[in-house]
């Protein structure tokens, strides 16, 4: 799901990096009273799982291939601000050491994934209740991957239209929206139903050590 | 008399006469819109692609430019091996983009090696594995500095 350097227009990065910016700094709030000694340890553990998981390539049905996000995970027990900020952090060292995703589409992969991925998995925390638990956590946790999957393939549907050659050439990505949306969404779709049954095993053993009333 | 009036032309001869020539015109120029091959050997470079997994990112599109040119030079779909081949000329600083419609793909410029003889090169930096560990190391140490603040604030 990462967008990688060399995708996106400078008409669109530019604005997403002043936006990001802005949820950085409101993340980072009062970050000290939210971080204590047991949510460290938890916080730092949860954080590196997302990042390899993020870089283990699994095969999808129809030639394809793609990796988990861990964005559920990070949001069902860090919430919204904490979830965005470990993200964010997992984006950089993937785009700084391995070309995962780019400095330049950082700010579109945060919001996207960690912004937006955490406030679905979050809300759906909020909403669930005992008696259909396990429904709202995994389909939270499926729509904290597709969401976010959507998004960042209609910001790339829409580079052709924002950055283009005077014959109409695209000067960045190529393809519109009506190609990369199913190109992008349908394996998200695999990937969702993976990532939702790793978030229940989780939420399971989370449960069980307390985690989650914490 | 007869044999004489043979090469007298009329009127209707030399408009018949100019038409011929204008057909022959025409033709003569029609001639330089076919098309020819000039067959001979060249030295190519042979860029291959491949997915994380090492898997060939194949039949996708791709943009190759001399660095700092607009218009590319060379564009298409790489190969069933993911493959680009060019022939570089005299140029030697590249950008190769190569874009997966999934949102795969790649942004890279680089230099060719001046040196004529066909020495294959890949990339040999650190290791992918050796990258993830280093990539854990900083995060927990990132959290292990976080850890020390909020002890230390608690005391």
């Amino acid at each position: 799901m990462h967008i990688p350097d060399g995708f996106i227009a400078p008409q669109c990065y530019l604005p997403a990096y002043l936006v990001a910016g802005g949820f950085w700094v409101w993340a980072s709030r009062d970050l000290r009273q939210r971080l204590d000694e047991e949510t460290i340890p938890r916080l730092a553990v949860i954080t590196a799982l997302a990042y390899v998981a993020g870089l283990i390539m699994l095969p999808i049905p129809g030639g394809s291939s793609g990796h988990l996000v861990g964005i559920g995970i990070l949001g069902m027990l860090f919430g919204i601000r904490l979830a965005f900020l470990a993200y964010s952090l997992v984006l950089l060292l993937q785009a700084l050491l391995f070309g995962a995703g780019g400095i330049t589409a950082l700010p579109v992969n945060a919001l996207a994934v960690g912004l937006v991925g955490a406030s679905v998995m979050t809300l759906s925390m909020r909403w669930q209740n005992q008696r259909y638990a396990v429904f709202y956590l995994t389909t939270g946790a499926f729509l904290a991957v597709v969401i976010p999957a959507l998004l960042v393939a209609l910001v790339l549907g829409l580079q052709p239209a924002i950055a283009h050659r005077e014959d109409g050439t695209p000067l960045f990505f190529p393809f519109g929206p009506e190609v990369v949306v199913p190109a992008i969404l349908l394996p998200h779709l695999v990937i969702g139903v993976v990532e939702a049954l790793l978030t229940l095993a989780v939420w399971r053993y989370a449960k069980r050590r307390g985690w989650l009333n914490a | 008399m007869k044999f004489l009036q043979f090469f007298i032309l009329t009127m209707q001869n030399r408009i018949r006469l100019i038409f011929l020539f204008l057909i022959f015109t025409y033709s003569t120029s029609v001639y330089p819109h076919g098309a020819g091959i000039t067959i001979d050997r060249q030295e190519a470079q042979v860029i291959s692609i491949q997915h994380e997994d090492d898997t060939p990112l194949a039949d996708v599109d791709y943009e190759l430019s001399i660095a700092g040119e607009e218009w590319p030079y060379q564009s298409g779909r790489t190969d069933a091996r993911g493959r680009v081949v060019f022939i570089p000329g005299t140029e030697r600083r590249w950008r190769l983009r190569v874009f997966s419609a999934d949102g795969h793909g790649l942004d890279e410029r680089f230099e060719l090696d001046p040196d004529p003889l066909p020495h294959g090169h890949a990339d040999h930096g650190v290791s992918r594995i050796s990258k993830l560990v280093l990539g854990v190391g900083i995060l927990l140490s990132v959290f292990g500095i976080a850890l020390l603040f909020a002890r230390r604030s608690k005391r």
